[in-house]
Parts: C-alpha cells; sequence; structure tokens
C-alpha cells in the first residue's frame, strides 16, 4: 500500500511538470520574440553592468552549510526519538538531553567564535 | 483499479483547486493590500464587460483580473537575456512550480482516517505515513529554484538575492523542522492524520483545566511561534522578503524574469504559502476540528464540513500571511540570520526538552 | 452544355436590418471574420486589464504618478498598481518628468528591455515636448524623439486624475488592435508579431553632447559645415558685467571708464549686504583688519559686504577663520561663482555654529578664460564643498587644485562646455532673456519651435572640431565609469568584492539617483553618488527668465516645498529690492502659513517613504499621503493648483485668500493633523522592526554632520539646534512660539524622529498663524508684471523641509538675473552618504538615502 502511494506522489510529479512546462510551451507558440542587442543585456538599473557577477563568495556562507547540515541531520535524528518517546521512559529523556546538551555547546561555541556573525 | 482513477481525479481536482486558489489568492492579496492602505483595489476588471451576443458581465471586486493577468502573461513577449546560464535559467521557476505543487501529496485537505466518510481520502497519498518529513523534503527543493534563479541570471541583483535565500531558506529550515517536535512527541506520530486526532482528543491537564481544546498552539505555544515565524521566512513572506526585497535589489532573484517564467515564481511562492498554510493548522490549529462537530460522526455531510472548517481556517492563515505582509517594514539580513541562529534555534530546543521533560513527569505521575 | 443558373428566392437573402440588429443582439450570429474578430477581443481584453507599469519616476510628474497610486486616486482599481521594479515584467513605461540628456541612454536602455508588447505614456509637458525646461542645453524635447509614444498626457505635471485618463486612453488604444495572423489571412496592426520590424532603438550616446546613433551621419556632416556657429553670430548673446570692485578706493571712475553699454541711464544699486540677517558692517570691517594683520595688507578687502581673498591665501584665511577667528565659521553654508566679464568669482558663505546667524561671504577670484581658472579646493577644511566645488568645475570650468576627486558632476566627462558660462548659448539659445522672438507674432512674423531654428532639429550643440564620430559607443558610460569606487585588495578566503550600480531607475532612489556601490558581500565598501540625471539647467534658464517669470521654475526645484521654493526666492529679490517690497502683514502670515503647511506635507512623505525604503510597502506611505493631499488640497484652493503652486509674489502673495480657506484650514490644523501625527508616532516609533532598522545605523555625529555641510532636519538629528527660522530669522518666524527640534544620535532614527516632531511644531506655528492672521493687503502695492530690480547680490536663506535653501541672485539691474545659484539642500546633503553607508550593508543604503529625504529635482536642479 505505501508503495502505491509513493506512485501517487509520482504521478502527481508528472503532473506538476507538465503543469510547469505547459506554460512555458505556450508562451513558445503564442508570444511575440523580438531581439536587440540592448534587450538582451544584463538589467542593472539601466546601466551597464560593470565587471563579473559570478565572483568567489567568502567562507562563512560554507560554514553556515555546514551548520545547517550538523543541526538538519540532528532534527533527523529527533523525529523517530519523538514518535517514538511514549514507548522509551526517563531514560530516552535523559539521554536526549545529553545529546542536545553536546549540540547546543557547539553552537554556542560557534556563536562565541563569532561564526554566526553575519557580514 | 477504482482507487487509482479516484486518487487521478482527486490529483485533477486538487491541482485544479489549488491553482484558481492560487490565482484567486493574487487578487486577495492585491485587495488587501488595497483595504490595508485604505483603498479600494482592483474592480474593473470584470465589470461592464460585453459578451459575443449582447450579453453583459457585471462582476465585482475585479473578479476577473486574476484571469486578465494570466492570459497577459501568456501573451508576453518572453526575453531570456544573452548573458543567462540557459538551461538553468529555464528550469529555475520549473522547479519552485513543481517543488510546491508535489507537496501537497501529503497534506489532507480533510479529514481522514477515521473520521473520513467511508470510501474517501481527502488526501492524495494517505498512506504515507510521514507526512510533515515528506513536506520538509519537498519544501526544501523549492529553494534550488530560487537559489537557481537567481545564479542562473547571471544579474547582480539577482545574484545577491539567491545568496540571500540560500542563507535564510537553509537556516530557517532547522528552527521549522524542530519547532514541531513537540507536536510530533505528544501526538507519537509523523503522520497529519494523527497530529490532527490527537488533538481532537484530550491534551495536556492545563489545557483540560482550562477547557480549551488540544489544538497545538495551546499544547505548544513556543512551538507554533516558531513555526509561524520560520514558516514567513520558508515562504519569503514579508518580513522575511529579502531574496525579493523590492526597495533593495528591485525584484531580487527574479529580477531578470519576465512573462510566464516570472508568473511561475509567483504562483510557484503563493502555493508555497497554502501548503504552509495548510501544515500550521493541520499542527497547530487542530486541523478539521472544531467544538460544535461531533468527531465521532463520519458521515458525507459532516466529512464535507470538516473540510469547509479546515479551508476556513487555512482561509485565515492566509490572511494573516498578507495582513502582516502589507503592515510592518522588512528585516535587515544580518538580523534575520540572527535571528534563526541566536534565538529560534535555541528556544526550539529548550522547548523541545521542556516538552519531554512535561510529559514525562506527567508520565510519571499517573 | 449550357450550365443550369440556380436562382435562389430573394428572402433567403435578404434579412430584414432591424431584425438582423435585433438577431445579433440576442443571438449569437457568427461568421469566420467574427470568430478572427473575437480572439482580438480576448487577446485585447488580457493586456488592458492588466498594464504594469515600470516603476520608474524621472521628476515632477513622478510625484503625481504615485499619489495616482494612493488612496484617493487608486490606479489599481484598473489593475494597474503593480509598479514593477524590473522592465523585465512592465508592459508600460510611464516617462514621467523631464527627460535629460544624462537620463535618455537609460530610458533607451529600459524601453528595449521591456518585454513585447510594450506600451510608452508621455506624462506631462516636458516628457512630451520639453515643457518648461525645453530650451535647457540638458534636455530631450520630448521622450518621442526616441520611443514611439503611445498616449500623451498634458499638463504640468498632470494631476492623478489626467494620468488616470491616459491609462483609460491606452486601454482604448488596445482595444483597438488587431492580430495579425497571415495563416488564417487576417491582418492586424500588431508589430511586435512582424519579424521584419525592428522595435528597439539604438541607445543614444553622451559624446559631446547627446548623439542618436540613426542619425550620426546628418549630425557629423552638419558639424563639419559649422551650421550651429553661422546661427549663433546672427544672435544677440547676453551681457558681461564687470566684477564689483572696491568703492571707497576707485568711487567713481570706474562708471565714465567703461562706456555705458546699456545707455547712459545709471542702475539703481540695492544694499549692499551678503544677507538679511549677516555679521553687519562693523564685525566685517574688523575682521577684515584682523585678517590684514594677520596675513597681510590685500588679504582682505571688502567688496559689496563680501571678503575678497587672493586665490592664494584662501586656505590659510579659511583655516584662520575655522579654527581660530572669535567666531568660529566652521559651516559653509553656500558656495557658488558668477562669471563676469574679467573673471570668475567662486564666493562663500560662511556661518558659525557657535554664533549662528553671523554669515560672511568670501570671494575668491580666478582667471576668466574658459578652463583656466584655478582655486585652491576648500574640502580639506569644510568637507560640505566636495560637491559644491565639482559643481563650480562642471558649470564654470574652475579647477579647484587639491580637490580629491575633480569629476563633472551634473553633466557627463566628455560633455564640450562649460554651460554656466556667459559665453555659452544653449542649442535652442534664442536671446538673452524672455520674452523670446519665437513666442510672439511680431517677432518672425509666425511662431515657430525652437527645433526649427536650430540647424540640427534637435537638442543638439557639437563643437565644430569634433571628429571622433567613430569612436561614439554606447556600451561605454560616460557618466558613471569615471565614478567607480576604489576597493581593496581581499584575501582569498574572502568575497571577492563587486561593483553595483544602484539607480538610476530603482525603487528606492527617490528619483533618477544613482550609487556606484562597492560591496563585500553585502556589506558597502565603496560608494559614489552619481548624479545630474534630473539636471535640467534650471540656473541657466534663470538667468533667460525674467524674475516674476523664474516664480513657476522655482516650484520644480523641490517639487514636494514648491511653496517653500518660493518663498526663498521671494526673499532674495526682496533683500535686493530693499523697502519697494516690504510684505505687509497679511501677505507674511500667508506666506508663514502656506510654509508651515508644505513641512507638514514634506515631512508626511519622508517619513512615508523612509519607511517604505525599509520594506513597509507603501502602507504607512499611504496614509501619509492623505494628509499630504488635504494640504495639497488648501494650496489648490488658495494658488489654483495641487502641486505647483507659484503663489508668493515680490512683496507678497499672487492672490488672497478664498472666502472659507481660513476656516477649513484651522478645520485640519486644529482637528485632525496632531492626531493623525500621534497616529504615525504610535504605530511607527516603537515598532521593534523600525527600531532594529533605523537605531545606529547611518550616524552623523554633529561635528561631521557641520562639516559636511548638511542642514536641515539631517543637521538637527546630530545635535546641532541649527535651524535658520530661528538663527536667521525671515519674515515674521520671530513672532511666534515653537522649538527647534534637536536629536542626538544623529542616525537615521533620530532623523525620522526629527521629522515628526518639527511636524508638531509646524502645527504650533499654524494654530498661531491662522488664529492671528489679520485683514488687509496683500502686496505693499499694485500687482504689477513689471519689476524693477536694482543692481547688486543677495544670498536668501529659508528653512525649506529639507534643509536651508537658499538663493544667490546677481542682479545687473536689467530685467533678468545675471547670476542665479540655487543652494540646494537636498544636493548638500548628499555630500555625507558615503561617509554614512560605508561598512553598513545594501539594505542600509536605502534606509539612509530616504532618511536623507533628497528630491531629484532640487538635487540636480
Amino acid at each position: 500500500m505505501v508503495i502505491n502511494n509513493f506512485a501517487f506522489i509520482g504521478v502527481l510529479l508528472l503532473g506538476a511538470i507538465g503543469f510547469a512546462l505547459a506554460p512555458l510551451l505556450v508562451v513558445f507558440l503564442v508570444a511575440p520574440r523580438k531581439k536587440s542587442r540592448s534587450k538582451l543585456d544584463t538589467y542593472e538599473c539601466g546601466v551597464l553592468t560593470f565587471g563579473e557577477t559570478w565572483v568567489r563568495f567568502r567562507i562563512q556562507y560554507y560554514i553556515f552549510a555546514l551548520m545547517f547540515v550538523l543541526f538538519d541531520i540532528e532534527t533527523v535524528f529527533l523525529y523517530p526519538w519523538a514518535v517514538g518517546y511514549a514507548g522509551f521512559g526517563v531514560f530516552a529523556l535523559v539521554e536526549m538531553i545529553v545529546f542536545l546538551a553536546i549540540l547546543f555547546v557547539g553552537l554556542l561555541y560557534a556563536w562565541l567564535k563569532g561564526v554566526l556573525k553575519w557580514a | 483499479m477504482l482507487v487509482v482513477i479516484g486518487i487521478l481525479i482527486k490529483i485533477l481536482v486538487v491541482v485544479g483547486i489549488t491553482q484558481g486558489a492560487v490565482a484567486y489568492m493574487i487578487l486577495l492579496e492585491r485587495k488587501v493590500a488595497a483595504y490595508s492602505q485604505d483603498r479600494i483595489g482592483p474592480n474593473r476588471c470584470g465589470s461592464n464587460l460585453v459578451l459575443p451576443g449582447g450579453f453583459r458581465l457585471n462582476l465585482p471586486f475585479g473578479l476577473l483580473q486574476p484571469i486578465a493577468d494570466g492570459a497577459k502573461m501568456i501573451l508576453k513577449e518572453d526575453v531570456i537575456p544573452s548573458y543567462v546560464e540557459k538551461p538553468l535559467y529555464i528550469l529555475a521557476p520549473a522547479i519552485s512550480i513543481i517543488a510546491a505543487m508535489i507537496g501537497f501529496a501529503v497534506i489532507p485537505f480533510g479529514p481522514v482516517g477515521t473520521q473520513a466518510p467511508s470510501g474517501v481520502n481527502f488526501q492524495i497519498a494517505p498512506g504515507v505515513d510521514i507526512g510533515i518529513v515528506y513536506v520538509f523534503a519537498i519544501g526544501s527543493l523549492a529553494v534550488y529554484g530560487v537559489i537557481l534563479g537567481g545564479w542562473a541570471s547571471n544579474n547582480k541583483y539577482s545574484f545577491l538575492g539567491g545568496l540571500r535565500s540560500s542563507a535564510q531558506l537553509i537556516s530557517y529550515e532547522i528552527p521549522l523542522g524542530m519547532s514541531i517536535l513537540g507536536m510530533v512527541l505528544l501526538a507519537g506520530s509523523l503522520d497529519l492524520n494523527t497530529i490532527v486526532n490527537y488533538q481532537d482528543g484530550h491534551g495536556l491537564w492545563l489545557t483540560r483545566w482550562l477547557g480549551l481544546p488540544a489544538w497545538g498552539v495551546f499544547v505548544q505555544p513556543i512551538g507554533c511561534l516558531l513555526f509561524i515565524i520560520s514558516a514567513f521566512a520558508e515562504t519569503n513572506r514579508l518580513p522575511f522578503d529579502l531574496p525579493e526585497a523590492e526597495q533593495e535589489l528591485v525584484g531580487g532573484y527574479h529580477t531578470e524574469y519576465s512573462a510566464m517564467k516570472f508568473g511561475m515564481f509567483f504562483l510557484g511562492e503563493y502555493l508555497h504559502v497554502i501548503t504552509v498554510s495548510y501544515l500550521t493548522v493541520i499542527l497547530f490549529f487542530g486541523g478539521w476540528d472544531a467544538p460544535f462537530l461531533n468527531q465521532i460522526q463520519s458521515d458525507w455531510f459532516s466529512g464535507l464540513l470538516k473540510a469547509l472548517v479546515l479551508l476556513v481556517k487555512v482561509g485565515l492563515m492566509v490572511f494573516f500571511m498578507m495582513w502582516v505582509r502589507w503592515t510592518i517594514p522588512r528585516f535587515r539580513y544580518d538580523q534575520l540570520m540572527d535571528l534563526a541562529w541566536k534565538a529560534l534555534i535555541p528556544i526550539a530546543l529548550v522547548n523541545l526538552v521542556a516538552t519531554a521533560a512535561i510529559v514525562e513527569l506527567l508520565r510519571s505521575s499517573h | 452544355m449550357a450550365t443550369p443558373t440556380i436562382t435562389r428566392p430573394e428572402w433567403s437573402t435578404v434579412i430584414d436590418p432591424v431584425l438582423q440588429k435585433e438577431l445579433e443582439q440576442h443571438v449569437l450570429v457568427t461568421n469566420w471574420d467574427k470568430l478572427l474578430g473575437m480572439v482580438d477581443t480576448v487577446y485585447n481584453w488580457g493586456r488592458r486589464s492588466s498594464l504594469w507599469p515600470l516603476g520608474f519616476g524621472l521628476a515632477c510628474c513622478a510625484i503625481e504618478m504615485i499619489c495616482t497610486a494612493s488612496s484617493r486616486f487608486d490606479i489599481a482599481r484598473f489593475g494597474a498598481e503593480v509598479f514593477r521594479g524590473s522592465p523585465r515584467q512592465a508592459d508600460v513605461m510611464i516617462v514621467s518628468g523631464t527627460v535629460t540628456k544624462t537620463m535618455m541612454p537609460m530610458i533607451a536602455r529600459l524601453y528595449d528591455q521591456m518585454p513585447e508588447p510594450k506600451y510608452v505614456i508621455s506624462m506631462g509637458a516636458c516628457a512630451t515636448g520639453g515643457g518648461p525646461f525645453k530650451e535647457g542645453y540638458n534636455v530631450v524635447s520630448g521622450i518621442d524623439k526616441y520611443l514611439p509614444v503611445d498616449v500623451y498626457i498634458p499638463g504640468c505635471p498632470p494631476t492623478p486624475q489626467a494620468l488616470l485618463n491616459g491609462l483609460i486612453m491606452l486601454q482604448k488604444k488596445i482595444d483597438g488592435e488587431k492580430l495579425d495572423i497571415p495563416l488564417l489571412g487576417k491582418h492586424g496592426n500588431t508589430p511586435w508579431y512582424r519579424t521584419e520590424l525592428d522595435r528597439d532603438i539604438p541607445v543614444p550616446v553622451l559624446g559631446p553632447d547627446l548623439i542618436d546613433l540613426r542619425t550620426v551621419e546628418i549630425a557629423a556632416e552638419k558639424t563639419a559645415q559649422g551650421l550651429l556657429d553661422a546661427r549663433e553670430a546672427t544672435l544677440t548673446h547676453p551681457p558681461k558685467i564687470a566684477a564689483p570692485q572696491r568703492e571707497s578706493a576707485t568711487p567713481e571712475p570706474a562708471e565714465p571708464a567703461k562706456p555705458a553699454a546699456k545707455g547712459a541711464k545709471k542702475v539703481k544699486r540695492a544694499e549692499a549686504r551678503p544677507s538679511i540677517v549677516w555679521l553687519g558692517n562693523e564685525g566685517l570691517s574688523a575682521l577684515a583688519e584682523r585678517l590684514n594683520a594677520k596675513f597681510g595688507a590685500e588679504t582682505a578687502t571688502i567688496i559689496q559686504a563680501g571678503l575678497l581673498i587672493p586665490a592664494d591665501k584662501l586656505l590659510v584665511v579659511a583655516r584662520y577663520l575655522r579654527d581660530e577667528n572669535s567666531i568660529r565659521y566652521d559651516y559653509l553654508a553656500s558656495l557658488q561663482s558668477v562669471h563676469y566679464e574679467d573673471c570668475i568669482e567662486v564666493n562663500y558663505q560662511l556661518d558659525s555654529s557657535s554664533k549662528p546667524g553671523s554669515l560672511i561671504e568670501l570671494r575668491v577670484r580666478t582667471a576668466e578664460a574658459e578652463g583656466e581658472g584655478e582655486v585652491p579646493s576648500v574640502v580639506g577644511i569644510w568637507r560640505g564643498a566636495d560637491f559644491q566645488e565639482r559643481e563650480v568645475y562642471d558649470m564654470m570650468g574652475v579647477r579647484f587644485t587639491g580637490h580629491p576627486e575633480l569629476a563633472r558632476i551634473l553633466m557627463w566627462d566628455g560633455f564640450a562646455y562649460y554651460p554656466l558660462r556667459k559665453d555659452y548659448l544653449e542649442p535652442y539659445y534664442e536671446g538673452p532673456s524672455k520674452v523670446f522672438d519665437s513666442r510672439v507674432e511680431e517677432g518672425f512674423g509666425r511662431h515657430f519651435r525652437a527645433e526649427e531654428v536650430n540647424p540640427y532639429g534637435t537638442n543638439m550643440k557639437i563643437p565644430r572640431d569634433f571628429k571622433d564620430w567613430a569612436k561614439l559607443d554606447a556600451a561605454e558610460d560616460t557618466k558613471g565609469l569615471g565614478l567607480l569606487p576604489s576597493g581593496v585588495n581581499v584575501s582569498e578566503l574572502d568575497t571577492d568584492q563587486f561593483i553595483i550600480s544602484m539607480g538610476p531607475q530603482h525603487p528606492s532612489t527617490h528619483g533618477v539617483f544613482r550609487m556606484n556601490l562597492r560591496v563585500d558581500g553585502e556589506t558597502i565598501i565603496g560608494l559614489k553618488p552619481v548624479m545630474g540625471y534630473m539636471h535640467r539647467n534650471h540656473e541657466k534658464i534663470g538667468e533667460r527668465n525674467t524674475f516674476l517669470m523664474n516664480f513657476p521654475f522655482t516650484d520644480r526645484l523641490d517639487y514636494l516645498t514648491s511653496m517653500g521654493n518660493n518663498f526663498g526666492y521671494a526673499l532674495a529679490v526682496e533683500q535686493l529690492m530693499g523697502d519697494d517690497a516690504k510684505p505687509p502683514e497679511r501677505a507674511e502670515f500667508i506666506r508663514v502659513i502656506m510654509a508651515e503647511l508644505t513641512r507638514v506635507a514634506s515631512h508626511m512623505w519622508s517619513i512615508g517613504f523612509l519607511l517604505n525604503d525599509i520594506g513597509a510597502f507603501f502602507t504607512p506611505a499611504l496614509y501619509a499621503i492623505e494628509e499630504r493631499e488635504l494640504i495639497l488640497d488648501l494650496f489648490e484652493w488658495a494658488s489654483g493648483s495641487r502641486m505647483m503652486c507659484n503663489y508668493y509674489r515680490f512683496g507678497g502673495v499672487a492672490f488672497d485668500l478664498p472666502p472659507g480657506w481660513l476656516e477649513r484650514a484651522r478645520g485640519i490644523v486644529n482637528d485632525r493633523l496632531d492626531g493623525k501625527i500621534d497616529e504615525l508616532d504610535r504605530y511607527l516609533s516603537g515598532n521593534e522592526i523600525v527600531l532594529d532598522r533605523c537605531k545606529g545605523i547611518g550616524v552623523l555625529t554633529a561635528e561631521q554632520a557641520l562639516a559636511f555641510s548638511t542642514a536641515g532636519p539631517v543637521l538637527r538629528a546630530s545635535g546641532v539646534p541649527y535651524d535658520i527660522r530661528r538663527v536667521a530669522p525671515y519674515s515674521i518666524y520671530s513672532h511666534f512660539t515653537f522649538d527647534v527640534i534637536k536629536g542626538s544620535a544623529g542616525d537615521v532614527y533620530d532623523r525620522y524622529y526629527v521629522r515628526l516632531l518639527e511636524m508638531r511644531e509646524s502645527v504650533k506655528i499654524l494654530k498661531q498663524a491662522l488664529a492671528d492672521i489679520p485683514e488687509g493687503p496683500i502686496l505693499p502695492g499694485k500687482k504689477s508684471y513689471q519689476i524693477k530690480v536694482p543692481a547688486g547680490e543677495a544670498y536668501s536663506r529659508v528653512e525649506n523641509p529639507k534643509g536651508e535653501l537658499g538663493y544667490y541672485v546677481v542682479a545687473d539691474g536689467g530685467p533678468t538675473a545675471y547670476r542665479y545659484h540655487v543652494r540646494s539642500p537636498s544636493f548638500i546633503n548628499l555630500t555625507a552618504l558615503e561617509q554614512m553607508c560605508l561598512g553598513h550593508t545594501i539594505a542600509d543604503v536605502v534606509g539612509i538615502l530616504g532618511s536623507l529625504d533628497i528630491v531629484l529635482g532640487e538635487v540636480d536642479r
């Protein structure tokens, strides 16, 4: 039955793809197309753009991504724990508090290190 | 076979209704904006329309406005600037709308399970028992639309918008996921139906004592607040609409998009708003639960009524999100990140531990 | 074999026409053509109902365009309130205001970047044909010289109703469009589907003048022929007068030495004083003696109540005045230049924060020849001189040695002339003074347009020796390239810096202002303002206008505060006219009432749009605009126009208040405004996000604020209680009790809050004035159109909502001003922008700019 349900999601996905492509197709068929040099230029408030747009970006973003992965995985761990919590008892609570405390310390460490400071 | 056809019909109906709803949400947004600003808003489109055969159509409230907008967008030239990364540029709005649409698969639009009238499920994929995780997983995909769109446009404003959204959306993903853990813990399931059924039930002693229903907003008030805040950020709504930030970045990630591609970003955004509103209501506002509706009843009439209750609640939530948008200013980028990492995530963690402890306490006192 | 002919019975083809009509009304009678026609209907209906304008405002008209979106007019009813910042999503470009040459390439590019089908509404006289600014050297005489216009809206500015009408007209035009479907044999008028047609226009180039690439060959040919030079030789050139000399040393001989060019009549002279409130003659001679004693004789010579300083001693004198003099002249109020026959004079109005109101004027003279003049730059002493010196360089060609960045500021680098020099004649020049001959029948025998007399047929003037025609290239940004903020080297792990140009078309630059930002991620590490996109030659036109005629032009400086602008100009000329133009008491009251109403209206606007800039999508702005509308109603009732009031006259006002006006004004002031200001205060001042976004952002300390010559709320928010109404009282402000509001932190929040409190003070003044206004005449004598202004110079200062608005007028006894300069607070306040923004983020820049409250008409003039 579960397999079936994911199949439905697959059908919905197909529908969604169709729905996303249909307007593009219609636009392609009916909309006018006129090209000129300045029309295809990058928009930047009416003036020409200077230099590169795709520049190297700072490591800060990478650190945020790392933190995100860390905490997202933590959250994923927490889900089964929360679902099954009713049957686990005090031990589960204490264990999870320890788990969270470790992560929290990690967050605090990052915080104090100034990693969370933007810009 | 019959089930499959039923599901297909359901998909069609849901897709049709949500698309229509989204179109009219844009009109609603414009009307809400207008009334917030002491204006009238669109009211011409659809009035005084002469149809072939001499019929005159007079629709109030600019009811045809979304259709006119849609018609125009389809007939507009679709400019693809020469400096863009073409495949990604075209793919981005499609991702945005596809992700928003398939998120609907597990969302119940009305009573499901024991409360549903027999033979009908107000859900596209009722058997997927990891509902919330699925919604979040798909919701995260929508980020790609924004990021890719921003990057592929090769425009500095778009680029900044895409960059903002990548950081913003991943940051708020965490409090969004954590804020519902309390509810999951209480209901003991990731299945959205079970969570609604839980809210239909007894709740904690405090809510019982106060005579309140066991809605998430009462048993998990902090979780609810965190969820709504993060939901605003995840849907790029003011005060967290930084990836667009019209006053700063002109249009943010969609600056270079024209015609229907821009429209698809728009639709995707509003679809996302609907998804998030459904989630909020189901998780924290009792879903289709209403004080006057007997939960045992599972006939057709009460089933529809419950679906309607859910719809009204969702409508109110959507209205709330619009109201906020036209009322308050926008956070700055670093403030937004601070809010996520330095306030929401710690609070969510504490909330979770506290909930677990209280549940444990209540259980041991029995 | 003959084919049998089929005869139809007659009844089968002929339908009773009445019946036919009846049938068509109630039954769907169709045929192929009609069906095809229905395609058009559907096609047009979608587009007509969803016209999204490009969020793009040029000048005064843009204000009315915004009002069209406000509560009273609500363009949203037509589904057209979706102003898109990006041209990619816009359907209609509303060209709202004067199209300048500096802006034209941007407009062309924006138009090109709009997707088809696209429309252009030309809003207002300027966009349609150049309007009042047509003879300006930097004005394009109508957007239709470049873009195909669909709807023209008359008016200056057109009221919001007119814009709505224009929109309806455009809808009607769209209704008439027919699709071209060759496949079905259908012919129409939708050129955007025709592949052979080129719809986009080549972006014109800023060369020695604005050059249209479509006609460049013709221009080159005519330039080589020297047609314009030949025409200019036939015209009367404006006179040049000699610079004023020391009177005691050479009392009279100067007069006979020069053969009187303007007839023997001796020109009446105004009393010599730099401004109404100033140091005074005794103080000035004492100061001159001190300077001479300290820096040697001939350091300071008093000429017409100003100190003439030799250029080489300027810096030491300036430093002495700022740091050592008993009155510390730490505030450079204004800096301007005059082109005389024998020299170019740069003059400096200085005031002191410790003893405000002791204004003095310094004069420095330099070579008259074009591009030869050199004066030491005082940027090191008063940083506020930065933009003003650049302006003098741009307009007069005086180079300031030691200026850190002496580039053109209003025109572009490469523009061939120094336009405010007396020997520069505009391309459309007709005579030294209006009314130009072409405007009256007798002149040339017929009316003609300026285009007809200019050999190029357009507002263009190119030096005859210009040869680089082939090098003209639209891909070069002549205006902005010279002003790129420099960066620093970045380490390998840091973000590469890039440069964003914010503006000229940007939702939050309050007009066509542009900032070149160098950013590190989102942090600003360099910012260079680029302006001049709205430079419409106010000062040059002011030299052609007769004194009276110039009033309506002052309206269009800071188009949100036309009454206040009138006030300052009236005061400047009244100072020259002396007792001839002393306003009667009622007129003084009316003037103050109007000026204070203007302040409330302008601050309302400013607060609303500051909130908009920090992201509050128009809601506060529209509530603020509602109050402004009520005030505009009062203006319209009294003067006949909402925005461009043209209400003040020398010695009074144009009309008396209409019956009932005072009652209504009292009603608004006494019963409504206080409550509305409270409302803004209640909802905004304590809002968490507003506090987060405004506190500690864009801080300007008191010393910096003074050094940068900022004025008005910006200066006061930094804690300097400098309000011209108090420190140099004009009109009857000394009669009223009100407080000078000052802030302490000098951040965005304080600037916001100072404005809010100032509205309360204005209401206080209004209540007093409306209670005490006497009956009586409104002009000292009879209404007159022949204004005789004695020769002399005057600098008037008024506290406009944006800050100190100064008018520097030099009269030579003729019908027009010899030199006319506006010290515009918006322009000079921008000098501090870079300082305020560094280290903040892009989002803050928008807020900081909003807190400066600039109006581009005044910045660029």
